[in-house]
C-alpha cells in the first residue's frame, strides 16, 4: 500500500531548506515530486559534507529524497511554456522566492491558474506580501530574531541567539506541508484550487507565543509576555553525582511519585509546591529542590528509580548517540540504502506511522537534472522539442 | 467561505499542548472540534494568570480556541459508552495520552474502530511504540534532551540548556497535524479510515538531522556530525553602533552582495571566502568579518543600506516588540475577541492565507463542561438521560452558563 498522497503531483520550484525539505514531508507521503532546478541546480547542493559528488552534500540529500530533479532555466523564454505545460497536469505547485521573483518570472497564481483552475499554488516566504516586509529578503537567522526565538534565548540562557538548527525554516516547511494538505482536502470536496501563502515571521511568532503569550493574551494585559517557567535560567538539564539528567518534576502526578520516592515527602506539604499552578508560580523553588535532589546520587541510580514510572526522566544524547541509540535502532529509524553516485547514504525515516498508507524511500536524492528528458517526454514534448531545449540550455541533463 | 475542513468533526482526548495545540490548529482550518475533558479538566487550565477563575488560565485560553469542551469522566463505564458514541459520528479522533492508558480505558484503535472503520485515530507519543521505551513517559524538557537538542545548545553556550519554548511539543503537533490531514486525504479518495502514530522522538531527530547529520549521512561517514554554520560561537545578532541586527551573509547570492554594498572587493577576493564550501570551511571568518562590519554603523543606517534589497536581515524583537511590530500590526496578525466571562482577549492570527478557505477565529476558548449539555444531546442523549448523567457524575456542566445572571 503507497502512502495517503499517492497520486498526487507536484511541482517544487524552491531551493535552500523551506520549500525543498516542505517538499520531501509531501514526497514522503506519496505525492510524486518534480523538482525545477536552475543549470547551476539548488544552492544547497554544495553545502555539507561530501562523499564523491560536489554537487551532491549531505544538506542536499537531506530534503530531496523522493523527487525527480528537471532543469529549467527559468530566465530563458522558453523555461516559462514547459512549467506552465506541466502544470497542467499537476495537482500542486510549491515555491519559497519572493513574490516578486515569481511576478517577474510571470509565474503567478494567475499564470498557473489560467492553464489549471484547479492547481493549489502555496508560497512561502519571509513575510506577507501585504506588509511593509512584504519585500525584505529572509532567512532562518533573521526570523529566529525577528519571530522572538532569539530573545527567548537572551532571557533564558544569557545570549540573545538562535537555535542551533534553522528552526524556522523547518517549522515553515511543516506549515507548508499542512497548508498544502488542507487545500488538497478542500479541493477534493468542492473540487476549487487556491493560493496559499505561508510568511515565515508570521508562522514563527504563532509558534512562538503558543505559550509566551501568557499575560498579554487578555486585553488589558495582565502581565508581560513570557511563560514564566520556561524562561527560568534555572530551567535546565540538572546535574548528578556524574552527569546530567532532563527531568520535569512540577506536573501532576510526577511531582508526588517525585518527592515520595526520593524520601522528601515534606516538600508535598508546602504550601509553594501544593499545586501544578502553584509549582508553576513558584518555579524557580521547584526547580531548586529538584536539582537539590538529583545532585545527590548517580545518573544511572535516578534512572533506575523512576524507570517504572510516569515521570519523564531522560539522559542527555549527544549527536554521535543518536547513530546508535536503541530506540531508533528497534524501531529501524536509520535507513540505509545504495546511491546510484554517492555510495552508501543514510537517512532518517519518515517519523509518522501511519497503518494503511505508510510512507516510505522509494528514490534516491537526484543528481542535477537526472530526470530532465523523462520528465519533459512525460510532459508530451517530441524528442525534437527535447533536443532543441537541450541545446540552447534551456534544460539539462548530465550524460 | 469557511476553512479547508468545515464540516470535518474532531474528537480530542488530550491535554498540556501537544494535543491540544494539533486540535486548534485543525479548529482553525475549520473543523469541529469536541474538547472531551476529565471532571477536573484539562491540566492547563490553572496555569498562568488568569481573569475570571483560575480554570481559564492564560494558557488554556492561547491553546483551545474554536473548540467545544464536553465533561466526560473516563474512569466510570457510563463514560466510556457515552465516549465511543460520540465517536461514532466522528471524522478524526486526536489524543495525546500514552497509548497504554489507551488500551486499559479500551480505547486503542481496535476498539474504536469497531463503532466507526472509517474513523482517523491520531495520536502523538513520546517514542514509537515498536521500539523499547515505547512505555516511557514523555515531556518536552526530556524530549529535548533525548534528541539531542540540548547537546546541540551545550556546543554554543557551554553547558547543556534548553530551548525555552517547548519544541518539541509543537513541532510534534505540526507533524500530528500533518498526519491526521494526510489521512483524511487519503479517506475522501477511498473512505478508508487508519490509526496514524508520531512520536516525538523520531519527529525531532529527523528535523535536526536535516543539517546536523553531516559527515554521518555516508557510510562510511565522511567527516563528524553538526553543522558548524549553526553551531560557530560567531552564529549570533551582531552588534551595530547602537543595538544588534541578525544577518547571514554566507549563503548566495548573500555574500555577493553584501560585500559590494560594503565595499569590501577584498572579501570578495579571498580565498578563504570564494564559494559556499569554503566559507562554510571557514565559518568563524566568515561571522567574525561581518561582525567587525557590523560594527560601524548604526542600525538605523544598516536599514537604510539594506532596504528594498534581498539582504535577509531584521532588528532583535523582544517578545514586548512583537505586540507592536509595525509588520505584524499592518497584515492584522494580532486579533482580539470579546470572551463572555473572560473579557477582551487577544491572539495571534494563523499564520497561513488561504485566498479560498479562510481560516477563522470563531469562537474563544470553552468554560469546562461549557457545552456537555449541547454536544450529548447531538449524539442522541435525551434530556432525561443528560440530567442523570449530570446527577452521576459522569459528566458536568458549567454552572457560569447554566446561571447566566451571574455572568458579567
Amino acid at each position: 500500500m503507497p502512502g495517503p498522497l499517492q497520486g498526487v503531483r507536484i511541482l517544487e520550484l524552491a531551493h535552500v531548506i523551506l520549500g525543498p525539505y516542505a517538499c520531501q514531508i509531501l514526497a514522503d507521503m506519496g505525492a510524486e515530486v518534480i523538482k525545477i532546478e536552475p543549470p547551476t541546480g539548488d544552492k544547497m547542493r554544495t553545502l555539507g559534507a561530501v562523499a564523491h559528488s560536489p554537487d551532491m552534500a549531505s544538506l542536499f540529500l537531506a530534503c530531496n529524497r523522493n523527487k525527480r530533479s528537471l532543469v529549467l532555466d527559468l530566465k530563458k523564454k522558453s523555461a516559462r511554456g514547459v512549467v506552465l505545460k506541466l502544470a497542467e497536469t499537476s495537482d500542486v505547485v510549491v515555491h519559497n522566492n519572493r513574490p516578486q521573483v515569481m511576478t517577474n518570472l510571470g509565474l503567478d497564481y494567475a499564470d498557473f491558474k489560467a492553464v489549471n483552475p484547479h492547481i493549489i499554488y502555496c508560497g512561502a516566504y519571509g513575510y506577507s506580501k501585504n506588509g511593509p516586509y512584504g519585500e525584505r529578503g529572509a532567512l532562518d537567522e533573521a526570523i529566529q530574531a525577528s519571530g522572538g526565538i532569539a530573545d527567548l534565548n537572551g532571557r533564558a540562557n544569557g545570549v540573545p541567539r538562535s537555535v542551533p538548527t534553522a528552526l524556522a525554516d523547518k517549522i515553515n516547511s511543516i506549515t507548508v506541508a499542512y497548508a498544502v494538505l488542507g487545500a488538497l482536502i478542500h479541493r477534493s470536496r468542492t473540487g476549487r484550487g487556491q493560493d496559499i501563502e505561508v510568511p515565515m515571521m508570521e508562522t514563527m511568532v504563532n509558534y512562538v507565543m503558543a505559550e509566551h503569550l501568557w499575560g498579554m493574551g487578555f486585553e488589558p494585559p495582565l502581565s508581560g509576555p513570557g511563560y514564566a517557567p520556561l524562561i527560568s535560567p534555572k530551567r535546565q538539564p540538572m546535574r548528578t553525582k556524574d552527569g546530567y539528567v532532563a527531568i520535569l518534576t512540577s506536573l501532576d502526578p510526577h511531582w508526588k511519585i517525585f518527592c515520595t520516592r526520593t524520601g522528601r515527602a515534606d516538600l508535598l506539604t508546602d504550601p509553594r509546591f501544593a499545586t501544578a499552578a502553584a509549582r508553576v508560580k513558584n518555579a524557580d523553588a521547584t526547580y531548586g529542590e529538584t536539582a537539590k535532589v538529583l545532585a545527590t546520587h548517580t545518573t544511572q541510580h535516578w534512572m533506575d528509580m523512576f524507570k517504572d514510572t510516569s515521570v519523564p526522566i531522560t539522559t542527555l544524547s549527544n549527536l554521535e548517540d543518536l547513530i546508535t541509540d536503541p530506540h531508533l535502532d528497534a524501531v529501524g529509524f536509520w535507513q540505509i540504502s545504495e546511491h546510484p553516485t554517492e555510495g552508501r547514504v543514510r537517512m532518517p525515516s519518515f517519523p509518522i506511522r501511519y497503518s494503511k498508507t505508510p510512507a516510505e524511500i522509494r528514490r534516491h536524492p537526484p543528481n542535477l537534472g537526472e530526470h530532465s528528458v523523462e520528465v519533459l517526454q512525460e510532459a508530451g514534448l517530441t524528442r525534437q522539442d527535447i533536443d532543441s531545449l537541450l541545446a540552447d540550455g534551456t534544460t539539462s541533463q548530465k550524460a | 467561505m469557511p476553512g479547508p475542513l468545515h464540516g470535518i468533526r474532531v474528537i480530542e482526548l488530550a491535554n498540556v499542548l501537544l494535543g491540544p495545540w494539533t486540535c486548534q490548529i485543525l479548529a482553525d482550518m475549520g473543523a469541529d472540534v469536541i474538547k472531551v475533558e476529565p471532571l477536573e479538566g484539562d491540566r492547563v487550565r490553572s496555569l498562568g494568570p488568569h481573569k475570571s477563575t483560575e480554570n481559564m488560565g492564560a494558557l488554556f485560553l492561547g491553546l483551545n480556541r474554536n473548540k467545544r469542551s464536553v465533561v466526560i469522566d473516563l474512569k466510570s463505564n457510563n463514560g466510556i459508552t457515552s465516549f465511543l458514541k460520540l465517536a461514532e459520528s466522528a471524522d478524526v479522533l486526536v489524543h495525546n495520552l500514552r497509548p497504554q492508558a489507551m488500551a486499559r480505558l479500551g480505547l486503542d484503535y481496535p476498539s474504536v474502530s469497531v463503532v466507526n472503520p472509517s474513523l482517523v485515530y491520531a495520536y502523538a507519543c513520546g517514542y514509537g511504540q515498536t521500539g523499547p521505551y515505547a512505555e516511557r513517559g514523555a515531556v518536552d524538557d526530556s524530549m529535548q534532551a533525548a534528541c539531542g537538542l540540548t547537546a546541540l545548545n551545550e556546543r554554543i553556550f557551554g553547558e547543556p540548556r534548553f530551548t525555552p519554548t517547548v519544541v518539541c511539543d509543537k513541532t510534534t503537533a505540526l507533524m500530528l497535524t500533518c498526519g491526521v490531514l494526510s489521512a483524511l486525504y487519503h479517506r475522501a479518495q477511498t473512505g478508508e479510515g487508519q490509526e496514524v502514530e508520531v512520536p516525538m522522538m523520531e519527529t525531532m531527530v529527523g528535523l535536526l538531522m536535516v543539517e546536523h547529520l553531516w559527515g554521518q549521512s555516508f557510510e562510511p561517514p565522511q567527516g563528524p556530525m553538526g553543522y558548524k554554520g549553526s553551531l560557530s560561537a560567531g552564529r549570533r545578532p551582531a552588534a551595530t553602533k547602537d543595538g544588534f541586527i541578525a544577518i547571514l551573509t554566507y549563503l548566495d547570492p548573500a555574500w555577493g552582495n553584501f560585500c559590494k554594498m560594503v565595499e569590501r572587493p577584498d572579501l570578495l577576493a579571498d580565498p578563504r571566502f570564494k564559494n559556499l564550501a569554503e566559507r562554510i570551511r571557514h565559518i568563524d571568518d566568515v561571522y567574525a568579518e561581518t561582525a567587525k562590519i557590523m560594527a560601524t554603523k548604526t542600525t538605523a543606517e544598516w536599514e537604510t543600506l539594506f532596504k528594498g534589497t534581498s539582504m535577509p536581515y531584521t532588528i532583535v524583537n523582544t517578545l514586548e516588540d512583537l505586540a507592536e511590530d509595525p509588520h505584524l500590526k499592518a497584515v492584522g496578525f494580532w486579533k482580539s475577541i470579546d470572551h463572555p466571562t473572560e473579557g477582551k482577549l487577544r491572539w495571534p492570527s494563523f499564520p497561513v492565507n488561504y485566498s479560498d478557505s479562510p481560516a477563522e477565529v470563531r469562537r474563544p476558548a470553552p468554560r469546562l463542561g461549557e457545552h456537555s449539555t449541547e454536544i450529548l444531546r447531538e449524539a442522541g442523549y435525551s434530556d432525561a438521560e443528560i440530567a442523570a448523567m449530570l446527577a452521576d457524575g459522569t459528566t458536568a456542566a458549567d454552572p457560569a452558563v447554566n446561571t447566566s445572571t451571574e455572568v458579567a
